[in-house]
């Protein structure tokens, strides 16, 4: 399978409408019914601490910077460790994936529809989403940033013309809710906005191209998409005010049914359900894409094609039987979700983080290793393992010299993971992406023409060189340098 | 009933179209867990177009972290 | 081989995207205008108003079939009566263009939260309606009466409702959200415009009605009515009325009658008032002080008055001030000795002003609001003259 890379712009925008997703149509109301009208402090705050979140996730990418969510785990907790926590947050995917399709399906039958089958929406959007992973994450990159300016000048719009219906006085009086209640409603924000940028460390280190703008794009992403959330709810309030905002199921889209102007331009509301319909979608298909990819993964199979069609099929089936009802949905993601979201994104790579950490600092002190020699048989008695060699890929991350030289390129398969880039002496090689190496990029790698995918980051040196693993060391210290952003 | 049988016979078109495709490529463990999935699909569809009463799964997660929640709450109180 | 695949494809698509689930075509809808809640005999009738749309249309010659239909029928809930329907009604009703709604006087009395859970609710109910009441009539009678000019009543009731808010101020055109908040405001009474049928009722059904210049039967806004927990109370009088819109910032022009010295009266025209409502609280009591900035233009002379001297106009402002306090005065105490609720959202602005004083005085605010004491002060500005200075009419005596 080829190894896809994506543009850190592309990536920016991914982020973006990942974390607005379901949040801008289910928040305003849950919030507004705990701190009434004091939610936009709530939701600020929450924001602020997402930062946090970013850059605990960010860290984490560094540290594993060839692979992506999935492999990292089974690399750095071990074989058998890992598979589990990989089957715990693939089933958090899962069913969070079962779950959107659920909601869309009851955001259209509540509001626009109401005589139609949630089946069939979930059976329409399931279609798309399949037929997406089946092209590609690029693919899907390129439609994001079609998709992007379209809703921007929606919201643009819907913001403009909500406006003049503003009552400040529905704001008023300002922090009156008490401190539990708003600390109730920052942890609801939070775990519908935040936790699932997870999934972006299944695209972060391995398929982006350029490290430093693409972990700017991580919080210019994820800042913007805090804005529009928070502008949503404050609009929501000041027009709507704090009691109807938290009765009702959909507020936003009560809101979109306000605007009219010049008692001209009315009833468009269904144009600002565009908008949702294109974050859910986003959503929607990085849950997807994360499911599938991950079974592909933990069962080392070479592609993950063939999956998409059941496990579409079981999305599907999912979205019908996931919640029975809409206050189900309500008590599940006011209560549950949290916690459950909680252990699975933040639990786990703080986890991995640390054992990274540990086994960074255990290689470095193993400078005792004669450096080529040895690794050279590491390497070799690496071909054709494709676990292992991902082992042997976390150690050259850490250590500095102990990986110069890498066999590299006769390997057809796997060896090209163990052309992990190392060179640097110094920098521990947070950057050193190079190539991306999972098992599926194998077969990429043998094709030594490729420049861009096998080296994220170095595109600089434009080193088709880069496909040459050998390069006698000084030159590897001078690229390994240009490499490393 | 007529929904369950064509979701049966739908399923069984996937796997015709699928599994030769990927005997000839020699993956036995990507067939083998494609056929898992496929299976747990079709059963779920049928069951539901059926209208058997199954049970969400997120019950079951709400059943395990229940306690956590309530901790959690009696801690801020 | 591909190109055959696509085209299958596209039509494929065709089909899903024209969205023909639930579909009901214009001639399966009937295009409700208006919606009369009444309450007889413990059941709930309503009625609608559905147009006729080939009556209305600027192409087709209207024949003599009058341009709207009215349909009624009864149930126990709202819900039920508007599914009865269908046993009338040509086509189930579609409530989306829905442009007002009127209670009647004897549901007002018993109470209106529970008619309006429906409207609420659903979604098929937009959210951009009025509501109004109906006083001495019911509903089914005022939703009877054509109209001239506006051949569907439903828009004459409206335009009359919103054009009567801007310039003559005895109306407030209340959108069924800001009523539903204010009835969910447990400390807040409701304000819903009151209209009226003149003439014989019976007679406004018919087509004759409008075929004459004076139209015997007419509909007609009589003023405020107060509801205290969703419960009609009282009627304003247009005076009252228009000090209400006066105390909660609605007025956008109306006119004022101001004394002359002399004999006879001068008339000003309003053109702007702008009210800022401030809630204190002095030792544990509250207080509520509203001021009234308002600027106008003198409208209508009739008397002996020298208008191009500076203590004239002085003389009018400060007239014209003490003519709208001394009746916003008097309407407060109807208000709060007679009603005894709170419509004003004087609660609110105590609530805004400080909160947790707010919290201890809630729930007695029911008897602390009789006594609430609100200071009123009015600022009048006179800004221009009309077209003419002095008066050609009456001119004033020199000196």
């Amino acid at each position: 399978m080829e190894k896809e890379i994506i543009s850190s712009r592309q990536f920016t925008i991914i982020t973006f409408l990942l974390s607005i997703g379901t949040a801008i149509l289910i928040v305003p109301s849950s919030i507004a019914s705990s701190s009434k009208q004091d939610a936009w402090i709530a939701a600020s705050i929450g924001v602020v601490l997402s930062l946090l979140v970013v850059k605990l996730f960010l860290t984490l990418g560094d540290q594993t910077p060839t692979l992506n969510f999935i492999e990292a785990n089974e690399k750095l907790l071990g074989r058998f460790f890992g598979k589990i926590t990989v089957v715990g947050f693939l089933s958090l995917t899962l069913f969070a994936g079962g779950e959107l399709l659920y909601f869309i399906g009851a955001f259209m039958k509540t509001e626009v529809m109401p005589e139609t089958p949630t089946l069939a929406f979930a059976l329409l959007f399931i279609i798309i989403i399949m037929y997406a992973t089946y092209l590609g994450l690029e693919n899907f990159a390129r439609s994001a940033e079609i998709l992007f300016p379209m809703f921007v000048l929606i919201f643009i719009f819907f913001v403009v013309s909500i406006t003049p219906q503003i009552k400040f006085e529905n704001i008023q009086p300002i922090m009156e809710a008490s401190k539990t209640s708003i600390l109730y409603s920052i942890i609801r924000f939070i775990s519908v906005f935040s936790f699932s940028l997870v999934m972006l460390l299944m695209i972060y280190p391995a398929s982006v191209n350029v490290q430093q703008s693409s972990k700017k794009g991580f919080y210019i992403g994820m800042l913007l998409g805090g804005f529009v959330l928070v502008t949503l709810i404050t609009l929501s309030i000041l027009v709507l005010g704090p009691a109807n905002t938290a009765s009702r199921t959909f507020p936003s889209y009560a809101l979109a049914q306000r605007i009219s102007i010049g008692n001209f331009l009315q009833r468009i509301e269904i144009i600002m359900a565009f908008m949702w319909i294109v974050s859910i979608f986003i959503r929607t298909f990085m849950y997807f894409y994360t499911t599938v990819v991950g079974i592909a993964q933990i069962m080392k199979l070479k592609d993950h094609r063939p999956l998409i069609l059941p496990m579409g099929i079981i999305m599907v089936g999912l979205s019908q039987i996931v919640h029975p009802d809409i206050v189900h949905s309500n008590i599940y993601n006011d209560e549950i979700w949290p916690i459950y979201a909680f252990v699975c994104t933040i639990l786990l790579p703080i986890l991995l983080l640390i054992v990274a950490v540990i086994r960074n600092r255990k290689s470095q002190g193993n400078e005792a290793k004669t450096v080529n020699g040895e690794n050279k048989q590491e390497n070799e008695a690496n071909i054709g393992n494709a676990d292992t060699n991902q082992q042997k890929q976390a150690d050259t991350g850490n250590s500095d010299s102990n990986h110069q030289s890498q066999t590299n390129t006769n390997n057809a398969d796997s060896n090209h993971q163990s052309q992990t880039n190392t060179n640097n002496a110094d920098s521990n090689h947070q950057n050193q992406a190079n190539t991306g190496n999972s098992d599926s990029n194998q077969p990429n790698q043998t094709k030594t023409g490729n420049s861009d995918s096998n080296q994220p980051n170095q595109t600089k040196t434009g080193n088709t060189d880069s496909n040459q693993e050998h390069q006698p060391k000084s030159d590897n210290a001078k690229t390994n340098q240009e490499n490393q952003e | 009933m007529v929904l369950a049988i064509a979701i049966l016979i739908i399923s069984i078109i996937i796997a015709l179209l699928y599994i030769p495709k990927l005997k000839k490529q020699q993956e036995t463990k990507t067939i083998l867990v494609f056929s898992i999935l496929l299976l747990i699909g079709t059963a779920l569809n049928m069951g539901i177009a059926l209208k058997i009463n199954i049970p969400s799964p997120l019950d079951f997660i709400t059943f395990i972290f229940t306690p956590i929640k309530d901790f959690i709450v009696s801690l801020t109180k | 081989m591909a190109k055959v695949k696509a085209i299958c494809f596209l039509c494929i698509l065709t089909l899903l995207l024209s969205g023909c689930w639930s579909k009901r075509e214009l001639n399966e809808l009937a295009i409700v205008v208006a919606l009369g809640i009444d309450k007889v005999e413990d059941e709930f009738e309503i009625t609608v108003q559905i147009v006729d749309p080939s009556e209305v249309s600027m192409r087709q010659a209207s024949t003599q079939r009058s341009p709207v239909i009215s349909y009624h029928s009864r149930g126990e809930t709202i819900f039920e009566a508007i599914r009865k329907m269908t046993n009338l009604a040509a086509r189930k009703p579609y409530f989306a263009h829905l442009q007002v709604v009127v209670l009647g006087e004897d549901l007002a009395k018993e109470g209106i939260s529970d008619s309006l859970d429906l409207i609420v609710r659903d979604h098929e109910f937009r959210k951009d309606f009025d509501v109004i009441m109906s006083h001495e009539a019911t509903a089914k009678e005022v939703l009877n009466v054509l109209t001239p000019i506006e051949k569907v009543p439903a828009n004459k009731i409206l335009n009359s409702l919103t054009v009567s808010e801007k310039v003559w101020g005895s109306t407030i055109a209340v959108n069924i959200d800001e009523l539903v908040s204010t009835l969910s405001n447990k400390e807040r009474g409701a304000l819903i415009s009151a209209i009226e049928v003149h003439g014989d009722k019976r007679l406004g059904i018919d087509q004759t009605n409008v075929q004459r210049v004076k139209t015997p039967v007419f509909l007609n806004y009589a003023g405020l009515a107060v509801f205290k927990e969703d419960k009609f109370v009282g009627l304003l009088s247009e005076g009252e009325s228009k000090s209400v819109s006066f105390l909660s910032d609605k007025i956008q022009s109306t006119i004022e009658i101001v004394a002359c010295p002399k004999q006879g009266t001068l008339s000003t025209e309003i053109t702007s008032s702008t009210t800022k409502v401030k809630g204190s609280f002095q030792n544990g009591k509250p207080k509520i002080d509203v001021q009234i900035n308002v600027e106008q233009n003198v409208g209508e002379v009739e008397c002996e008055i020298n208008l191009s001297k500076n203590k004239t106009i002085d003389y009018i402002n400060k007239k014209t001030a003490q003519g709208i306090e001394e009746r916003i005065e008097k309407t407060l105490e109807k208000i709060q000795q007679q009603y005894q609720v709170d419509v004003l959202g004087y609660g609110d602005a105590l609530h805004r002003a400080d909160a947790k004083q707010w919290k201890k005085i809630k729930k007695d605010w029911a008897t602390i609001f009789p006594d609430l004491p609100i200071h009123v002060h009015v600022k009048v500005t006179t800004q221009g003259l009309g077209t003419m200075q002095n008066s050609l009419l009456k001119k004033p005596k020199e000196g």
